[in-house]
């Protein structure tokens, strides 16, 4: 699990040039599959089980939040605008990368205040000397990522882009537990989630799903002095109950919950206030989709130094397969 | 068919029924298939002629038909109406403009608490655009209520006289109907592909006709004709000047969110090859009709052709000819190159 989840967070992928984690994906997955497509707008779709049988999409999304340069200036720095949420304050003094590997810098002009932090106010320096040297490297458009490898420290892990590889993980081990399943399995690895959740829109038209479950991060409230949330780390998968995107079918959740109690998975309640997930676009495609999600609890989303705790993994894993080699009625 | 016909007609988000019997009009002697949608889109459908080898992809091209206006809320016991805004206006730009109010096109301007009475702190911001009142001179209430009925739209007059320096286009409406002018341009064209041109209504209010056209037409492509908003004053700071009046189409590589960003170096590498100058530049917070078009059924390739256009939301916008011719030739080359078979990147 640990070199599969390095592998997925260290590579390169913001939302809208998934290409290189794409093609990482569809590596792992051609040995457990041989239906391996991808779509219109870049979703890698994985297909396992039964065909015939009732379609079930499991959705992770392949992209990471990153920057987007704007604009080189006559000395060779760049000025960006962001690619999803991404927070001037945890960006400052970050190192970032391109897709050929070329590294730079974030900075700032000078603050007479640290309110005066904005995105508008920060660039990346990439070490060019002139603007020239710079545009020899990137163009206008050119997207970079937080550039950090991911570390164990403890049972748990941290580094970048979690959000969500770790779902990615998630799916590639299920796909490979699983080996009879009375459903048709759709494994969607989307795109563009970090701007809105394109990618399972049009990948739920095209599956037609019977049931849809997103497997995304979920943030906790196990830090010192932060928002109140009953998620927490080390507690188990995370069933989700509602976020901004989605309220889960009660007919869902109550399948994941029952499923959890009755292999004695560790298990914990997701009531989210914010954020949204794939399950938002799918629950409301074409005639409508009973959809839930599984989510790993997860501290410091959006920064390079996301956390979470292996054992929650693992739980999502063995959830997700118990329910997938489960025949139920629904 | 005149740019600056179409740039005279009314048409609020909702009210395009102007334009579009106009662009019908400009259509009827062609061999253009024309329809119109439950929603008012205007789609022409243009056939490849007989013969033509290859099958190409599905190819949709839009251009909205409104433009942003008001619609009027109460009439005022003072015989002044009350309005909201129908789309973006810049309410910097609003007091003293000229209005046409209802079908019959009733003159009024737009007013404002006069300037003798405005507090200190009043002065130093922008008035309020729910401040404003439209003045179409009636004694009273029951004046106007002759003239007027809650629920008219009204929309800003055409500039009295078109001035035309150096190449320099100017009046209200510009993004809409540039497109609308460029789209019929095209379809006027004996090209070897077959494609579907869309005059989508209610763009300013929420990108509404283009979502149920595409959904109609089921496009492989879609590229969007429309203005991209220039911020080339003097003053803005050297990283934040784009879009440039005069200096060719912009292409946008985080166009709407949707990002299809080889689909737009793709039309970069068209130009190049023409000669055709472009913008390119990152601004993924645009909202464009790309934006609900590439999530449409099971996804569709995007990308905007961005016209540079001044003062957006006001009834004096600017545009450049020469933008506007290249991206005229960018469309019509990226056309051929599909026609030819040519595959997209992804």
């Amino acid at each position: 699990m640990l070199n599969l989840l390095t592998a997925l967070c260290n590579a390169w992928g913001p939302a809208g040039a998934e290409q290189q984690i794409r093609a990482l994906i569809a590596g792992y997955a051609q040995a457990h599959s041989t239906e391996v497509q991808t779509d219109t707008l870049g979703n890698l779709i994985v297909r396992q089980g039964t065909p015939g049988g009732k379609r079930i999409m499991l959705s992770a999304h392949m992209d990471e939040i990153g920057l987007m340069v704007t604009f080189i200036d006559d000395d060779g720095f760049l000025r960006f605008t962001t690619v999803g949420g991404v927070s001037p304050a945890v960006l400052y003094g970050q190192p970032v990368r391109f897709a050929d590997g070329l590294t730079g810098v974030v900075h700032c002009e000078k603050l007479n205040d640290i309110k005066d932090l904005k995105i508008e106010r920060m660039y990346i320096d990439i070490g060019a000397e002139s603007k020239a040297a710079a545009e020899e490297r990137v163009a206008i458009g050119d997207m970079c990522c937080y550039h950090q490898s991911l570390r164990q420290v403890g049972k748990r892990v941290v580094g970048k882009a979690l959000d969500d590889r770790v779902g990615c993980a998630v799916l590639l081990s299920v796909m490979q537990q699983i080996s009879q399943t009375p459903y048709d399995i759709y494994y969607v690895f989307s795109v563009q989630e970090e701007v809105g959740a394109h990618g399972a829109k049009t990948a739920a038209f095209a599956i037609e799903p019977h049931l849809g479950l997103a497997v995304d991060v979920t943030g906790v409230g196990d830090t010192p002095n932060t928002v109140p949330l009953a998620m927490k780390l080390g507690a188990g998968a995370a069933i989700k109950v509602m976020d901004r995107s989605v309220i889960c079918h009660p007919k869902v959740r109550g399948l994941l919950d029952s499923t959890a109690k009755d292999k004695n998975i560790p298990h914990q309640v997701e009531v989210l206030p914010y954020g949204g997930t794939d399950a938002g676009p799918i629950h409301t495609s074409r005639a409508g989709v009973p959809s839930g999600a599984v989510s790993i609890p997860t501290r410091y989303v959006h920064t390079p130094g996301e956390m979470v705790d292996l054992s929650d993994v693992q739980a999502c894993i063995d959830l997700l397969t118990a329910f997938l080699t489960t025949k139920c009625s629904w | 068919m005149s740019l600056s016909e179409l740039l005279r007609l009314t048409g609020a988000s909702g009210d395009e029924e102007q334009v579009r019997a106009y662009i019908c009009r400009a259509l009827q002697a062609t061999d253009v298939d024309v329809a119109v949608d439950n929603i008012g889109n205007l789609i022409a459908t243009k056939n490849a002629p007989p013969g033509t080898p290859m099958p190409t992809p599905r190819i949709m091209l839009t251009a909205h038909m409104d433009e942003p206006g008001m619609i009027i809320t109460s009439i005022h016991s003072s015989g002044m109406l009350t309005f909201k805004p129908i789309g973006a206006l810049d309410a910097a730009t609003l007091l003293g403009s000229h209005v046409l109010v209802g079908d019959k096109g009733i003159p009024g301007v737009i007013g404002g608490k006069p300037i003798h009475r405005l507090q200190e702190s009043e002065r130093r911001n922008i008035p309020r655009m729910d401040s404003m009142m439209i003045d179409i001179g009636a004694a009273d209430e029951k004046d106007a209520a002759t003239l007027i009925n809650i629920g008219d739209y009204a929309v800003f007059a055409p500039a009295s006289g078109s001035w035309n320096l150096a190449g320099t286009l100017h009046g209200k409406a510009l993004p809409s109907r540039v497109g609308c002018a460029m789209l019929l341009k095209v379809l006027a064209l004996e090209l070897p592909v077959a494609f579907t041109a869309v005059f989508t209504v209610q763009k300013e209010v929420g990108l509404r006709g283009a979502q149920v056209a595409a959904y109609r037409i089921n496009p492989d492509i879609a590229l969007v004709l429309d203005a991209h908003p220039a911020q080339d004053f003097p003053g803005v700071d050297a990283h934040h000047q784009e879009a440039m009046l005069g200096a060719g189409p912009v292409l946008n590589a985080g166009d709407n969110l949707g990002m299809d960003v080889p689909l737009t170096s793709w039309l970069a590498r068209v130009a190049a090859t023409a000669g055709i100058p472009v913008q390119w530049q990152a601004k993924p917070q645009l909202k464009r009709e790309t934006s609900v078009m590439h999530t449409t059924r099971t996804g569709t390739r995007t990308a905007t052709l961005g016209l540079p256009c001044r003062y957006l939301g006001s009834p004096y916008q600017m545009m450049s000819q020469s933008d506007i011719d290249y991206a005229q030739q960018l469309i019509t080359d990226a056309l051929m190159r599909l026609a030819k078979g040519e595959s997209l990147p992804c």
